[in-house]
């Protein structure tokens, strides 16, 4: 090797990076509690619709969505949270640093690393409640053909298309891929406060008060725009214009209630989301990169 | 792109300044002015107390803090870019690695951030592990490393890309005796494989035994530097190590000695050093498990 | 460091107003596409208790529709009536568009709280009963006109609207519109079709029934195949009989003969 070689930034450096810190996180004993739970939860959507008269579907559908939602936000927060804090304090960065490795490839290796954990944490929480519907569709197939709870006047035919209708709904996975993408913007937030911030208590403690503020930003976007009151407009002018619109990515709601969502507006939300984070991992960049370690 | 400004120096800095500010009006100085220069192939002992400004040092020249003032360079190559550390392999002081890799995952990992892959990749961890003597050990966790295993899997890291220079942080820290020779004997042998050196250490004896030429540090200022043999040696004295003389023949030779205008300063049996005592009584013990 | 925080000056320069931007398309979209919600005023927070709150502000808000349902179903099961209207009317504040909680909830009305009131041995009298039963009965068609103001685009409350006439005021005529508006909706099941049929008979109204089962009988039989044809030609065999349709005229195939009707699978 010789030394007036140049460098450039290397993908395979940067995924030399994110692969060792999904191994990091999945050998960690939160991550396994938080998956664990999430499972627990989500196949306890079946046993908790025992005792109600609700819309089956309906009920399971929002069930596992916001246990998706809620365990990713829990994952994603705490992982990201550890990520560099952890490094510097076990010192574990000064050798990675040490060889030719950009700073920004060790950033974004991090944040790579943890979002790709992600993407299969929610794929897998995504097979289950698949595995779920196809449970209650199976049962509520056989009530139909049973003729049990048929209204006056459906036919069979009628109620099997109605139940399968209702159930195979494959703009679910819109939904589950805008909160994959809520939670890449959660994640970013994360390793942004982590560069100036060491404590990873104060980080989990940020990051859910953005990630609760964010879903406030519409509404405070309506009332920035109506409201002439000075008063208000300070607080309401950090929501509205640093913290990330996270409510633009639920459609979760509105797809368990059969509304339908054009792939333009998930993919309009999703640009909003590469914009957000990129901006994001810019500014943290250039913390990180003036950091002294 | 990078003038190469002397080409036998393997490290050189200029007025190297770094300044911590502890509180908005206060600051510390952790180095003051720093010039010096390791030369190629030398292994040179930066030495002194603790706070003195070494570990500041080693940071400005891997790049991990910016300078307040002056610059490293790195075989000609200023320290901010990041192709500087291509040919710099460190070795941190009490190695801090993942605890979840094994040996061998930690050097493959370190390998791959110096952009190697493949077979050559898996020779060269190989090669290294063997090298360090720990083959035995590759498979397990570093979780379960002692403090001398750490410090050869650390060294193994640092070589992973086959670096010029070696900038080894008390690299004895914690080990025992016979690793700690051990580490000696493989920085003489890496010494004549032609890298360069640069060793911290608090372990005297050590560095008098390996170094070419040492620097002293206190409060951020190079206070004394030279060749070690040069700066150890008391020209004005002279000494012999006798075997098989009588008392007599002794006192005899005492005598001439007076005669000849000398002054015995001490006289003696040489004590061993507890080193030399340990490792022989150690050594033996292992001949005995070896012979059962 | 001081590059670094001019860099990030200028960075938010930039982004800020694209932000602004970005997130004004994405909400004006999602306005056309009625996504999204009431707002949360205050009202509404404390009307949900401090965790419901929380949860929601959290963007969970399905989940929280869900449990507010669950408690008006146990106010149901404790026939506290007014704590079932409350958690039904919060349940649809938080979720408008679901269909369910509106029909659901008229029935509750309608049905569930009218009756127990007019069986409600704490009222001192029949009158006292018949009263409180008329008001639930009422305050259940209320409710539904709002859940069609809110769902003007599903057949199903404008069918149920339709239903609860004919149930609970036995206003036939009346509920004729409301079946009529939901048979006009191409998802809508089969027997909404029939039932506007069905209600013209009821509201005496023969020869508008007639009308209604030729128009369904011209269709093409083919792309229905769910529609109970052979019903449909025996209602509507029944209406020319009643009507005294010459045999010449008459256009549904006789009781005697089915062969001719489309064959259900």
């Amino acid at each position: 090797m010789s030394g007036s070689q140049r460098h450039f930034f290397s993908f395979y450096r940067l995924w030399t990076i994110a692969a060792n810190t999904m191994t990091e996180i999945v050998r960690q004993k939160f991550f396994y509690i938080l998956l664990l739970f999430g499972v627990i939860v989500l196949i306890l959507s079946l046993f908790l619709l025992e005792f109600s008269h609700l819309d089956r579907v309906k009920f399971i559908k929002d069930f596992n969505l916001a246990a998706i939602a809620f365990f990713g936000a829990l994952i994603t927060i705490v992982g990201t949270a550890e990520l560099l804090p952890l490094e510097l304090e076990n010192r574990t960065i000064y050798p990675i640093l040490a060889k030719p490795v950009f700073r920004l490839e060790f950033l974004l290796g991090k944040f790579t690393g943890m979002i790709s954990l992600l993407l299969l944490t929610l794929l897998l929480m995504s097979v289950i409640f698949a595995a779920l519907l196809f449970y209650t569709e199976t049962q509520l197939l056989a009530d139909a053909m049973a003729g049990r709870g048929l209204a006056e006047g459906v036919t069979v035919d009628e109620a099997v298309r109605q139940v399968k209708a209702q159930v195979r709904d494959a703009q679910l996975f819109k939904a589950i891929l805008l909160i994959y993408f809520k939670l890449v913007i959660v994640c970013a937030v994360g390793i942004l406060i982590a560069t100036f911030a060491t404590s990873v208590v104060f980080n989990v403690i940020c990051t859910s008060i953005i990630y609760i503020c964010g879903h406030l930003v519409t509404t405070a976007r309506a009332e920035w725009m109506s409201n002439q009151t000075v008063s208000s407009k300070p607080m309401l002018g950090i929501l509205v214009f640093f913290i990330p619109d996270l409510d633009a990515f639920n459609i979760a709601d509105a797809l368990v209630l059969g509304q339908s969502v054009s792939w333009e507006l998930v993919f309009q939300t999703i640009r909003y989301g590469f914009f957000y984070t990129g901006v994001i991992l810019l500014v943290a960049h250039f913390i990180f990169d003036s950091k002294e370690i | 792109m990078d003038m190469v400004s002397s080409t036998s120096s393997a490290i050189e800095t200029r007025n190297l300044s770094k300044h911590f500010r502890v509180s908005l009006r206060r600051k510390v100085i952790g180095l003051d002015k720093l010039n010096f220069v390791v030369r190629e192939n030398e292994v040179y002992g930066l030495l002194g107390p603790n706070g003195s400004g070494k570990s500041t040092t080693i940071k400005l020249i891997l790049g991990l803090y910016q300078p307040t003032e002056g610059e490293a360079r790195l075989f000609g190559m200023n320290v901010e870019s990041v192709s500087s550390r291509v040919s710099v392999g460190f070795l941190p002081e009490n190695p801090y690695f993942y605890k979840y890799l094994s040996g061998e995952e930690t050097v493959r990992f370190f390998g791959r951030l110096c952009g190697m892959r493949g077979r050559a990749l898996e020779d060269k961890v190989s090669e290294l592990i063997a090298m360090v003597g720990l083959e035995r050990h590759r498979h397990r966790r570093l979780g379960g490393y002692s403090k001398g295993m750490l410090q050869r899997i650390g060294l193994a890291q640092a070589m992973v890309q086959d670096p010029k220079l070696l900038l080894l942080d008390e690299p004895t820290a914690g080990v025992d005796p016979i690793g700690s020779i051990e580490i000696r004997d493989m920085i003489l042998k890496l010494k004549k494989m032609g890298k360069t050196i640069l060793l911290c250490s608090h372990l005297l004896d050590q560095v008098q035994d390996v170094c070419d030429r040492i620097g002293i540090l206190q409060y951020g200022k190079m206070i004394l530097e030279g060749d070690v043999k040069e700066l150890l040696t008391r020209k004005d004295q002279y000494q012999y190590v006798i075997e098989g003389l009588s008392q007599e023949a002794r006192s005899q030779i005492g005598r001439q000695i007076g005669d000849k205008g000398g002054r015995i300063l001490r006289e003696g049996s040489p004590q061993t050093t507890l080193e030399q005592l340990f490792l022989q009584t150690v050594r033996q013990g292992d001949n005995r498990q070896e012979g059962i | 460091m001081k590059k670094a925080f001019l860099s990030i000056l200028l960075i938010l320069a930039a982004a800020i107003p694209a932000k602004w931007h970005l997130e004004g398309g994405i909400q004006k979209k999602r306005q056309e596409l009625k996504l999204g919600g009431t707002a949360i005023s205050t009202e509404l927070r404390s009307k949900l208790g401090q965790n419901l709150a929380v949860a929601l502000l959290s963007g969970f808000r399905g989940i929280v529709a869900d449990f507010i349902w669950l408690r008006a179903h146990s106010a149901w099961e404790k026939e506290i009536w007014y704590k079932l209207k409350e958690g039904i009317e919060l349940a649809v504040i938080l979720q408008p568009h679901c269909i369910s909680f509106w029909d659901i909830g008229s029935w509750h009305m309608a049905w569930n709280a009218s009756y127990g009131e007019s069986v409600n041995p704490k009222y001192p009298s029949d009158a006292y009963r018949l009263k409180a039963q008329r008001d639930w009965i009422e305050a259940g068609r209320r409710f539904l006109e709002d859940g069609i103001r809110n769902n003007p685009d599903s057949y199903d409350l404008y069918f149920k609207m339709g239903w609860l006439i004919d149930q609970k005021f036995k206003d036939f005529n009346a509920a004729i519109p409301y079946l009529l508006k939901a048979s006009t909706y191409p998802e809508a099941p089969t027997f909404v079709v029939r039932m506007v049929g069905h209600e013209y008979v009821k509201a005496g109204r023969h020869q508008e029934a007639y009308e209604w089962w030729k128009k369904l009988w011209a269709e093409d039989h083919e792309k229905q195949p769910q529609q109970l044809w052979h019903k449909i030609a025996q209602w509507g065999a029944e209406a020319e009989e009643k009507l005294g349709i010459p045999a010449a005229q008459r256009i549904f195939p006789s009781r005697h003969k089915p062969a001719t009707t489309q064959p259900r699978k």
